[in-house]
């Protein structure tokens, strides 16, 4: 074989592709990260950080012409904002097609860091109710592993990012959290009404990937709000503002950004990936990278959508998909309902705030627990905030003049929210392939998806907004409004599936350690992985699945077994 | 925050709209419907005239108190760019025939100019008009009456400029917390019809 240029090709530089770069050059292989997007560097390159809205050319309101003409995928997400759009694709010069009857929201973020720079930081762990979950119902396939197997590297990854949580008081809660982020005194009130009230249920501080203790020579958060605009603080976890220094403190790694991956490399004699070409995002040009080990970390559907695009004479349908089920059995999270009042009777201290703690509170899953859900199997978290509307409560309200000018001295009332996040069933016939049609501006089939919600997310859904309303009827919140308006597949960010984990070759493309069935040195870590949804936020263990494979891919390569 | 230098023209009207003084062009309310001219000034959609009596509106809404007013914070400025850069041009367009519309209103009502009301009375027109509105049915799908996007505008021009952000003692999202413990009470008789 001949010599390769690298040790290890990691492609992808966000969530996973961060801990993939870390975990291999700290056991000395030399790495090479290729990002597509370009470079943002940690700190310098937050240009909206701490800015008021007045700094902004639309005053926080965003271009709405701009948005709607190359925004219209990524507006639809929360995350969205004047502040944030350029951590955001543009949709409009890079498409993607569905079905027509089913609409999928694809949201993306090309640059270094990805989404790591975007997330909401929300670290839980799957627990056996999870991971025993699709061989208990008969649905899917088993996860090939369990909860002992993940532990492990579950305590190492949360050791190395620091995750504030209130600790011990729930098993999704990571193991030795720093002190938790604060509830504030309108959460705090729905905390001991809801214990009060509620046998079965919790309301606990978000673990969060959120430092209240400095850490590895990152600060603690000094609660300016949001942080997804950036934080040079370093207290919120990044690729930036974690993985990638302890990877560059090594030497052992190359970053190439503007690195589009057009497909991954194989040898059929040798029964191995060789490497990737790669297209030179800013020049159009192409060239062949090789590597002895080659892991994927573009985000679930782009990891999935390159062995789509990798296919050979061996694997016809795409590469290490002997299986047929890349692109099949896509999982999201249900979402988009919950309820929402206001406290008038709690203080509010008279006076606006310059930014807030990033916390938000977390009720574990309480359904089929002890107790079988009559309408619905699995289940959901709900998370929530209290915060204070400011002068905005005076839109479409009443008041002219000087008494409204003096009443919106004070910030208002606590308004506070409750809203649900549910596992997602997995089925076949939730699908990404590739477009027939359409392709994309470096020449390579888009993405094209089907994916629509069942009947077990939309009980769910139902389920969550009655929970949400009793919890807030038991802390004497008033004017409660009840929600239900199911998001679009894919909007809450949690796009997951399609290269999944199994013990069998013929129903799986990965083994227990996120490494290809067919062939041995190729790894998939990121979202693509994932056997069934969970509800928990899935990036804590996406980390700690990229941990062990890492681990993993490094022992066999040692052992000459790859 | 946009700055910018008013022509001589311009600065007259601003203190015609601010003083309610007598109007020294006759033909000011013709000129407000016919839109006609901004050439002298740095205005991207509205007409000089329209811009008075945007500011003259603006100001009434949110006047100057112990904290300064939507004048100073440059709201009719930023109601003009919005209808230049951010509104789509139907929306636009509607915000024009509301001001054209408002002006007929207050000649009915009051029997004068809007700009040619003392304060008092202009701030009673404008306190039948929202009180009005607020009473209106909100259908799903139909554009916002002009008074609500009139108001809207003017809020936001004025709470995220800079000078409404002082006058709040907002500095931008730099670190804080809110109280974890029972604070201060909240004022009494809050405003805002939908959360208190």
């Amino acid at each position: 074989m001949a010599k390769q240029e690298y040790d290890a090709i990691v492609v992808g530089s966000g969530m996973t592709g961060g801990w993939a770069a870390k975990e291999l050059t700290e056991r000395g292989l030399k790495v090479l990260l290729l990002e597509r997007g370009r470079n943002v560097r940690h700190g310098v390159d937050y240009t909206t950080e701490h800015k008021p809205e007045s700094a902004f050319p639309f005053r926080g309101q965003g271009d709405r012409r701009e948005t709607e003409r190359d925004y219209p995928v990524q507006s639809q997400h929360w995350v969205f904002h004047e502040a944030t759009k350029h951590f955001l694709i543009n949709d409009r010069l890079n498409p993607y097609t569905t079905d027509p009857e089913t609409p999928f929201s694809w949201i993306r973020g090309w640059q270094v860091g990805g989404r790591s720079l975007l997330w909401s930081r929300q670290c839980l762990r799957l627990t056996d109710l999870n991971f025993e979950a699709n061989a208990r119902d008969g649905i899917a396939i088993d996860w090939p592993i369990r909860f002992k197997d993940l532990e492990p590297w579950y305590n190492y990854v949360e050791s190395f990012v620091g995750i504030s949580a209130e600790a011990g008081v729930h098993p999704s809660i990571p193991a030795h959290p720093q002190p938790p982020l604060p509830l504030n005194v309108a959460e705090r009130h729905l905390q001991r009404s809801v214990a009060k009230t509620f046998a079965d249920r919790l309301v606990t501080a978000s673990p969060q990937a959120v430092l209240t203790q400095d850490h590895n020579g990152r600060m603690a958060c000094h609660h300016c709000g949001p942080c997804e605009r950036g934080c040079s603080s370093g207290a919120y976890f990044s690729s930036q503002s974690a993985t990638l220094p302890a990877a560059r403190a090594t030497g052992n790694l190359t970053l190439r950004t503007d690195s589009i991956v057009h497909s991954v490399s194989y040898d059929e004699k040798t029964d191995r990936v060789t490497g990737v070409l790669v297209i030179d995002a800013k020049t159009g040009k192409s060239h062949e990278y090789s590597a002895r080990l080659v892991f994927l970390c573009a985000s679930a559907m782009e990891s999935v959508r390159l062995l789509l695009n990798s296919a050979t004479s061996r694997f016809a349908e795409g590469l290490a998909n002997s299986s047929g089920v890349l692109g099949h059995y896509l999982i999201d999270h249900a979402t988009g309902a919950g309820a929402s009042g206001v406290l008038p009777d709690i203080g509010n201290g008279g006076r606006y705030y310059n930014g807030h703690s990033p916390g938000m509170f977390y009720i574990p899953r309480f359904q089929n627990i002890a107790d079988k859900h009559p309408d619905f199997i699995r289940g959901y978290h709900m998370n929530g905030n209290a915060r204070l509307p400011g002068w905005r409560r005076a839109i479409g309200g009443t008041g002219v003049g000087a008494a409204l000018k003096q009443t919106l001295q004070d910030p208002g009332s606590w308004n506070i929210d409750v809203s649900g996040q549910g596992e997602c069933l997995p089925i076949y016939e939730n699908r990404m392939t590739l477009s027939q049609t359409v392709k994309d501006a470096w020449g390579i089939p888009v993405p094209h998806f089907h994916f629509a919600w069942g009947e077990n997310e939309t009980k769910m859904r139902a389920s969550m907004a009655e929970a949400a309303a009793e919890m807030l009827e038991s802390a004497g919140v008033r004017n409660i409004k009840i929600f239900n308006r199911p998001r679009v597949p894919g909007n809450d960010n949690h796009e997951m599936g399609g290269a999944r984990m199994g013990r069998d070759p013929k129903t799986s493309v990965l083994n227990a350690y996120n490494q290809s069935h067919d062939i041995p040195n190729l790894f998939i870590t990121d979202g693509a992985c994932m056997t069934s949804s969970a509800n928990q936020n899935p990036s804590l263990t996406y980390m700690a699945l990229t941990a062990r494979a890492c681990d993993y891919a490094v022992r066999q390569m040692k052992r000459g077994e790859i | 925050m946009i700055k910018y230098h008013p022509s001589r023209r311009e600065a007259l009207l601003y203190a015609v709209a601010v003083l309610g003084g007598v109007l020294i062009s006759p033909g000011l309310a013709a000129a407000v419907e016919s839109g006609v001219s901004r050439s002298g000034s740095s205005l991207k959609f509205l007409s000089i005239a329209q811009n008075a009596l945007v500011g003259g509106l603006a100001e009434t809404i949110l006047p100057e108190t112990d904290t300064p007013g939507a004048t100073a914070a440059g709201v009719d400025r930023f109601i003009d760019m919005m209808l230049a850069d951010w509104y789509p041009k139907k929306e636009s367009d509607r915000f024009i025939a509301g001001l054209v519309d408002i002006e007929k209103r207050c000649l009915v009502d009051e029997g004068e100019h809007f700009l040619t009301l003392p304060a008092a009375r202009r701030l009673a027109f404008l306190e039948r008009l929202d009180a009005e509105t607020a009473a209106m049915q909100v259908i799903a799908g139909r554009p916002a009456p002009f008074f609500a996007m009139l108001k809207e505008l003017v809020l936001v021009g004025y709470y995220t400029s800079e000078v409404g952000e002082a006058s709040i003692g907002y500095i931008g999202p730099i670190g804080d917390d809110y109280p974890e413990d029972e604070p201060v009470r909240p004022v009494a008789g809050l405003l805002g019809a939908k959360h208190g």
